[in-house]
């Protein structure tokens, strides 16, 4: 570790304490408002984050460190296109984790307000339900059908124009 | 424990993610396993335990039963199933397929989805399933079938207790990811379950979506899938479409009182929705046809129209309604007849032109006229020379300011000695108010009004100021200050509107 960063110590849900370089802690909006209010003899014990554990912590400190060099995204919502295969590898290989560490990444990503990583997990997940049918993205996410026989019916009528068009359109 | 943020490689962090699978989650699926109601002796697990158990012991229970005992296993696991209340009871002690595999479960339980699941057990061998069901107790087969294979993923996949991460995201974080998803996958998924149904009718969602295809849409497209009044046809078009990435039209919404709603192209860059706003039947009828598929509302639609106030090509929108297309084509025509002559000539020829019968004209006018008019046939402002290149930044020219057309315009220059020798005299006292106000009512209606009407909305954006308290000189010599007498002016024309009706 290069000694020209302060580091920060990070505490997470599970008590264990991660000590990263106040550069890219600051990729996170959360921490930085944290570093900016706080005084330092205040950030001596550490940052405890209460809704991130050790392993996600750690997954998500590996993304801030591969992206510190990266331009802040833009601030704009309407700029964000819905593109999901802008992906590069390495993010894509980053996201290669099971469904729990994923969801979990987003809830982190969200928690730091890390829009970047944020972006990237929810792309990963709307990438598993592209091109599924319902009961795929059911069987995908472990998705209980609690709609009644009538209600799924009748949604399923709400929605037949999709299937036409789908069906005829292309 | 303190740790280095090392900028990790995967191989460096797997072990991290399988240490945050497994551990707790292991305990948890233990907990959950042995607490687990068994439900071998119910619904479709019945069949299964029946047949884990031997023939002879089935042969017992199916006498006990009253029923045939004859013919193969399967035929009487068929029939003491069909005496189903009977058999919990009768069952011997045998362990429940769920409960035998429980422990295999936990090591499932960390990866959560049952695809990840499917594939573990796809890449295990037989062989290895064989030894998992022995341990477990289950009755040994000479060959483990596929089915059974299967059947040991089957429970698994039906387990409730694995909950989805997917349904327990907070709202916001679910839209996020719905934002990314076209059209055909937000609607698969939100055919799935009760909560994600009702965050994915989200308006704001589904205004997106179609912001952005009308921002790819062929009017022509759009237009003639209209005609056919079927949504699901129009929806295709606008997918199709957007596929296409169709130069980008706009979209205005006009209001025509009693006429006909529909889409009506003002030119071939350009659709216009009549939209009738008025609470009623038409207002149901146009949302029921074109709006209720892209989710809005006409509320929402003329809200589209609002925001966005150019199109691609740099025009700004302006919202028509049927009379100022009238008055805009009779402006530059001289007459409907002309407008439609110079719009359609080929056409022309075989409309017959009602000379009286206005609406009929109007309808003519926008059967045949209006697609084939440019926008800027009606007003020279929507010329497209500077303005018509997408992303062009130079910005367009301001308006003439009303104020200066009105004291310019030398009508008004004769007018306004009269006024302000009216208004002295209100100033001064000597004149009362009531005759001051019809003399500047005489004097605007007569000769002001036409011109005013144009530009007075502008010219009253300013507060007004006390006539007492500026010169009258100062009033007229000083454009600002001369606003005073045009909301005057403007006042007396609004009691004109109002008292006109009455009569």
């Amino acid at each position: 570790m290069s000694g020209d960063h302060d580091m920060v110590k990070l505490i997470s849900s599970d008590g264990h304490t991660i000590e990263v370089p106040e550069d890219i802690v600051r990729k996170s909006q959360t921490l930085q408002n944290t570093l900016d209010d706080l005084a330092k003899d205040q950030l001596e014990n550490g940052i405890p984050l209460a809704n991130v554990t050790h392993a996600i912590l750690t997954k998500v400190v590996e993304w801030c460190t591969h992206h510190k060099d990266d331009p802040p995204p833009p601030e704009d919502d309407d700029a964000r296109t819905r593109r999901t295969d802008d992906i590069t590898p390495w993010d894509a290989d980053f996201c290669k984790v099971e469904q729990t560490v994923l969801f979990e990444l987003i809830l982190a990503a969200n928690y730091l307000d890390i829009k970047g990583l944020l972006d990237l997990c929810c792309k990963t997940v709307a990438n598993m339900i592209k091109g599924k049918s319902p009961e795929q993205i059911r069987q995908t996410f472990n998705i209980k059908n609690d709609f009644t026989p009538e209600e799924e019916e009748q949604v399923r009528k709400e929605n037949e124009w999709c299937e036409e068009a789908g069906s005829t359109g292309k | 424990m303190a740790s280095e943020p090392n900028v990790t490689r995967k191989a460096e962090t797997e072990p991290v993610a399988r240490e945050a699978e497994c551990g707790p989650a292991d305990d948890l699926a233990l907990i959950e396993a042995q607490v687990e109601p068994p439900r071998a002796c119910t619904g479709p697990n019945i069949s299964r335990n029946l047949m884990a158990m031997k023939k002879t012991e089935l042969v017992d229970m199916a006498k006990k039963l009253g029923v045939s005992s004859r013919g193969t296993k399967a035929q009487i696991v068929v029939r003491i199933a069909g005496a189903g209340e009977v058999v919990p009871d009768m069952m011997p002690p045998a362990k429940p397929l769920q409960a035998e595999l429980a422990p295999h479960v936990i090591n499932f339980a960390p990866f959560r989805s049952f695809a990840a699941v499917h594939a573990e057990v796809a890449q295990q061998s037989t062989k290895a399933i064989r030894a998992w069901l022995k341990e477990a107790g289950v009755p040994g087969r000479s060959k483990m079938s596929a089915a059974e294979a299967r059947r040991c993923c089957a429970w698994i996949q039906y387990r409730s207790s694995w909950p989805s991460m997917l349904i327990e995201l907070p709202d916001e974080l679910l839209l996020l990811i719905l934002h990314y998803l076209e059209v055909p996958n937000l609607v698969n998924i939100l055919m799935t379950c009760r909560r994600l149904y009702a965050i994915g009718r989200d308006n704001l969602l589904w205004r997106a979506h179609a912001d952005a295809v009308f921002e790819t849409l062929s009017s022509n497209t759009l237009v003639s899938s209209l005609d056919c009044r079927t949504p699901g046809v129009v929806y295709q078009a606008i997918l199709d479409a957007a596929a296409r990435r169709c130069p980008v039209c706009l979209c205005a919404v006009g209001k025509v009182r009693g006429a006909d709603w529909g889409p009506d192209p003002i030119c071939n860059d350009c659709i216009m929705f009549y939209v009738n706003s008025s609470a009623g039947r038409r207002d149901k009828i146009s949302y029921s046809r074109a709006t209720i598929q892209l989710g809005l509302r006409s509320a929402d639609l003329v809200g589209i129209a609002a925001e966005r106030r150019v199109n691609s090509f740099g025009m700004p929108i302006r919202l028509f309604d049927g009379k100022e297309i009238i008055k805009a084509v009779t402006a530059k025509y001289g007459s409907v007849a002309a407008g439609i002559q110079a719009a359609n000539p080929r056409r022309a020829s075989s409309i017959s032109l009602p000379r009286k019968r206005r609406r009929t004209a109007m309808k003519i006018l926008r059967n045949y006229c209006l697609p084939r008019l440019p926008l800027w046939a009606f007003d020279d402002r929507f010329s497209p020379g500077p303005l018509a290149i997408a992303g062009d930044p130079s910005p367009p020219p301001p308006p003439p300011n009303p104020l200066e057309i009105v004291l310019n315009n030398p009508k008004t220059a004769v007018v306004l000695p009269s006024v302000r020798g009216k208004v002295e005299a209100y100033v001064a006292g000597s004149l009362p108010r009531g005759q001051f106000s019809r003399a500047v009512k005489d004097i605007t209606s007569s000769y002001i009004l036409p011109i005013l009407t144009r530009g007075i909305r502008a010219v009253l954006a300013a507060p007004p100021h006390s006539l007492s308290e500026a010169g009258i000189d100062e009033l007229l010599a000083n454009p600002t200050l001369a606003r005073n007498l045009f909301a005057a002016a403007e006042e007396l024309i609004r009691r004109k509107e109002r008292m006109a009706p009455s009569k």
